[in-house]
């Protein structure tokens, strides 16, 4: 039911959001975007940028950034894991005006944090196959994170991207293991 | 897709992971067998061998009111599942072990919504993987994310025939029954073992490990028709073999590998993982061209002085010191069994179809190597032919 109700919202300020935006420069903006680990996993991310510094170039029609970026992501496996990262990443990013509205590339560092419930186990009912009993554990650990993102302009203030993420999760010593993300989304331009 | 297929495709998308066949379950396309089939078969059949699929086969039978008798070589069912107690303080499978499918497959094997048991599950996802190679130690703990595998917990899976098949058929079997004659000529087929008893059934099921018959090991009259001879013979059943290790303390980690493409043939892993235990159990799962390096020195002790020397290496010495047990399960040397589990060339379907074919309408197959709903070399794929091939059998 939970559930339901975010995924409604976030469609619904998919709807709302370019009815806010406004063509003449690539400002703030927000990103919701299918979240994968190793493409399989599936998720949704949220994320967005905010300029530390900027500067236009070439008479407004191209502008370049230092940006700091929050991103919040879900992602899951069934009857195996749900884990949640929040991450602050840091980066560079190139943004040019095309006739359709704003294409941008970027680069950037991150830290992030992540949580996951996973499912060691559970009972099995040899009456009807159903599971019960589900043994649930949490870990936790930080990870370092370098990413990559491409967009194209669709629309004056909505641009489709792409990014692609490598982190190495820390859980414990022995436990750090190296993972990829795969995001594919929208970014909505507001005023 | 069957379990060979499906490691192979793995392997070129560059997953070489001991055991992944966590999506054989999606490969599987067609439904469970139908459960409530109505025999219309009147008559007594033999069941030759008491493993999954022979356990399987008489529990169904059992079931439907069909009269029938299991007569097994060996001097406990279970064939290629097998249990070893007291070496930790959890029981071992020295055979199959992984639940390589849906654990709601248990379920549907017993068929009787009237059992009212639960199976403790362990949702198998090793934490820490390291490769060995170039002498060097790598850590690999990102392919935990491919891994989609379940064990029992508490319980076994010759524990779980144990508990929930054999007590409703242990009467109906006899051990230390190998057989050698299975003659179809007559109106009922005449089944003789080693000891020169005979018994008479209307329908046999053979369960006996394929490489039983490609080494003609049952003597079949009239003899099988070439074609079937032919497919039977593009089967390999490789060697296979499993290494148990008790330690004082725990130095490996959940999975150790050679080399990613050796990962489906031979793996050290954690036996202990998962389960309510502090024993430092490490298992030695192997099969194919690595087994028969092992097989091929003659002796358990040379065997496990092999591992050892090979684990010293790579942990500097802890396997020697740190040991306190050591078992093996050479199933190459099992008279009975004579290797792992099928693999399959190509031609997968059309073989297949050719093996399942009965003999005089009387003889028929089943086990493993022979689930034509594609899961083979597994003990739920084992079990689900036998329900496969009675839904024909009692068909008539
Ligand atoms: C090392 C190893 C690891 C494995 N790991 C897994 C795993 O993790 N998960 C999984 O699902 N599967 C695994 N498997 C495969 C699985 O164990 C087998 O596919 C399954 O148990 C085979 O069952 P079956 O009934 O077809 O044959 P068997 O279990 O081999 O049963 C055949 C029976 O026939 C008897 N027999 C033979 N000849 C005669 C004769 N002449 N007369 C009378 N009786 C005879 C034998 O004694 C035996 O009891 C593994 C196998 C091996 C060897």
């Amino acid at each position: 039911m939970q559930r339901k109700r975010i995924i409604f919202s976030l469609i619904l300020s998919l709807a709302v959001l370019p009815l806010m935006a406004q063509s003449s420069s690539p400002g703030k903006h927000l990103e919701v975007a299918y979240f994968g680990q190793f493409l399989v996993q599936p998720g949704l991310s949220i994320s967005s940028s905010i300029d530390i510094q900027s500067w236009a170039i070439t008479g407004g029609i191209a502008k370049r950034s230092l940006f700091v970026r929050p991103q919040f992501g879900y992602y899951f496996q069934a009857n195996s894991h749900q884990s949640y990262l929040a991450k602050l990443a840091f980066g560079y990013a190139v943004q040019k005006r095309k006739r359709r509205g704003w294409a941008h590339q970027s680069l950037s560092l991150g830290i992030g944090y992540q949580l996951s419930a996973i499912q060691e186990g559970f009972s099995v009912s040899l009456a009807d196959g159903s599971r019960s009993a589900r043994n649930r554990v949490y870990t936790s650990g930080w990870m370092p994170s370098i990413s990559y993102s491409q967009g194209v302009p669709i629309q004056p203030q909505l641009s489709g991207y792409y990014r692609l993420l490598i982190g190495q999760l820390f859980e414990n010593t022995e436990r750090t293991s190296a993972t990829l993300f795969a995001e594919m989304g929208l970014r909505f331009y507001f005023k | 897709m069957n379990r060979s297929e499906f490691l192979k495709h793995s392997l070129t998308m560059g997953l070489g992971l001991p055991f992944l066949s966590s999506l054989l379950s999606a490969c599987n396309d067609q439904s469970l067998f139908g459960t409530d089939f109505q025999p219309s078969f009147k008559g007594k059949v033999l069941i030759i061998g008491a493993g999954a699929a022979g356990i399987t086969a008489g529990y169904i039978l059992q079931k439907h009111n069909v009269d029938f008798q299991i007569l097994e070589a060996n001097t406990d069912f279970g064939g290629r599942v097998k249990r070893l107690d007291g070496f930790a303080d959890f029981p071992i499978d020295l055979g199959g072990e992984w639940i390589h499918t849906d654990p709601a497959i248990l379920s549907d094997l017993i068929a009787d919504p009237s059992v009212q048991a639960n199976v403790d599950i362990i949702n198998y996802r090793p934490k820490t993987i390291s490769i060995w190679r170039n002498n060097k130690l790598r850590r690999m703990n990102f392919a935990s994310h491919f891994y989609r595998e379940y064990k029992f917990k508490r319980s076994t899976w010759y524990g779980f025939f144990e508990q929930f098949m054999v007590p409703s058929i242990a009467d109906k079997m006899e051990f230390e029954k190998v057989v050698t004659d299975i003659d179809y000529r007559g109106e009922q087929v005449r089944v003789t073992t080693e000891a020169g008893e005979t018994y008479l059934a209307d329908s046999v099921l053979v369960t006996v490990p394929i490489k039983m018959l490609q080494n003609e090991m049952i003597n079949f009259e009239p003899a099988w028709p070439q074609e079937k001879r032919d497919a039977l013979n593009t089967i390999d059943m490789p060697a296979g073999l499993k290494v148990f290790l008790s330690f004082s303390e725990r130095f490996y980690p959940d999975i150790l590998m050679e080399s990613l493409t050796s990962g489906t043939e031979k793996t050290f892993y954690d036996a202990a993982f998962g389960k309510d235990t502090n024993d430092a159990v490490l298992g030695l799962f192997t099969v194919g061209e690595p087994a028969k390096r092992y097989t091929d020195l003659g002796s358990d002790e040379l065997i496990i002085a092999a591992v050892l020397r090979e684990l010293d290496t790579i942990f500097d010495g802890k396997a020697s010191r740190f040991l306190q047990e050591a078992v093996v399960q050479n199933w190459s040397a099992e008279p009975y069994i004579q290797g792992s589990y099928s693999h399959y060339g190509s031609n997968f379907n059309s073989t297949m179809q050719i093996l399942l074919e009965p003999l005089g309408n009387k003889v028929y197959f089943a086990g493993e190597a022979l689930n034509e709903g594609g899961d083979t070399s597994t003990v739920h794929g084992a079990a689900e032919s036998a329900y496969r091939v009675l839904e024909k059998m009692l068909a008539g």
